[in-house]
């Protein structure tokens, strides 16, 4: 509200004649009450943090195609422990996190817990693949999560904050109006932004 | 500081605009009816059994719900839950006190706001109702804690139904504001 548009005292008196009924509060009180929340609403807006300021911009991706080693190389080459699965045009179509990897390595290849960690630590190719698995290799499209909930570039912080603890997610990718990935947010970015 | 606290009484702030007549119109015939409507059924159906469905109290709950609508104070929580609360520590303080009227008096009306209070009913009536178990005499004594129904509850939700019937005919009205 520019200082030309200013809430006066005729303002109120008119609002409240406009209103017809008895309402029992004085013009002072009301411009009083009016004033605080103006004052509220700015305070809020300046602890609002829009995703954007704060996401990782240079995302990691992989395509449905990508093999369970490739991925956790990836992971592990960038330290993350998530990554956005995207089409050609960088729609999000999925997401594979390090969670979805050691469940699909442990339960669906037997492996033991030690081989799962050489495995996701490359050492994987040097040991042969048990004996009667599958010839097709594994990719991203047969562990990735389909149903990912992303963020917008202008949503508040303190709502994706929200979001991921209520669904106990780490990270959310963020999709831009045109539909496209634009970054990622994660738990690191958020306590870092704190942190600043 | 003197000056201070002195200057406090002065005041400052405009009163409120006026209303309409329209609004003197529907103030008008909801208090009629509600207040007529205790009074009726009290002398036809409760005064036989030697009880009352009407006190003095309900007068400035009609003020409350039939002109002042918008006024969290004339909410159907804080009507019912006001003279509900105010009947009860009413009865209670003319129990505990009883053998000094004024002193049961003064504790009827101020814990009794104590408690509307703490209980977010405030409602001015419900003061009124719970001195009204200390002074109203020897047929409000004898009802005993029944008086926190009836007539308190009852007559306030008489004047509720009517509120609401009455309330929201009105183009430019609506009643309640809220319900709890």
């Amino acid at each position: 509200m520019s200082e030309n548009e200013k809430l006066t005292a005729r303002d109120i008196r008119s609002a409240l004649k406009q209103i017809g009924v008895y309402v029992d509060v004085t013009e002072d009180d009301l411009m009083k009450i009016y004033e605080l929340a103006l004052e509220h609403a700015k305070k809020e807006a300046r602890w609002k943090i829009p995703v954007k300021g704060i996401m990782t911009k240079e995302v990691v991706t992989i395509g449905e195609e990508t093999t369970l080693h490739q991925m956790s190389a990836l992971m592990n080459q960038h330290r993350i422990s998530g990554l956005p699965v995207t089409d050609r045009e960088r729609h999000v179509i999925g997401i594979v996190t390090e969670a979805d990897l050691i469940a699909t390595i442990c339960i669906k290849r037997g492996y033991s817990f030690i081989r799962t960690l050489k495995y996701l630590f490359g050492e994987s190719l040097q040991i042969p693949e048990p004996a009667g698995n599958e010839n097709i290799e594994t990719t991203a499209r047969d562990v990735m999560k389909t149903r990912v909930i992303t963020a917008a570039p202008d949503d508040d912080v303190s709502q994706v904050a929200a979001i991921m603890d209520e669904k106990k997610i780490k990270r959310l990718p963020v999709v831009g109006p045109d539909g496209k990935l634009s970054g990622i947010i994660s738990r690191a970015d958020i306590v870092r932004a704190i942190g600043v | 500081m003197i000056k201070t606290y002195l200057l406090k009484m002065k005041g400052g702030a405009k009163s409120p605009p006026g209303v309409g007549l329209t609004e003197v119109f529907w103030s008008l015939i909801g208090s009629a009816l509600g207040i007529g409507a205790c009074g009726y059924l009290s002398a036809r159906y409760f005064t036989g059994m030697d009880l009352t469905l009407i006190i003095g109290s309900f007068g400035a709950s009609a003020v409350l719900i039939y002109a002042a609508i918008k006024s969290p104070l004339a909410q159907p929580r804080n009507l019912i839950g006001g003279h509900i609360i105010g009947g009860l520590v009413g009865v209670a303080c003319w129990r505990l006190f009883g053998s000094s009227e004024w002193l049961a008096g003064a504790m009827a009306v101020s814990l009794a706001i104590s408690a509307m209070l703490m209980t977010r009913t405030l409602h001015p009536p419900g003061g009124a109702t719970a001195l009204i178990a200390v002074i109203g005499g020897a047929k409000i004594h004898k009802l005993g804690y029944l008086y926190a129904l009836v007539p308190s509850g009852l007559g306030a939700l008489v004047l509720l139904v009517v509120a609401l019937v009455v309330n929201n005919m009105a183009s430019g009205r609506r009643y309640p504001e809220f319900w709890i």
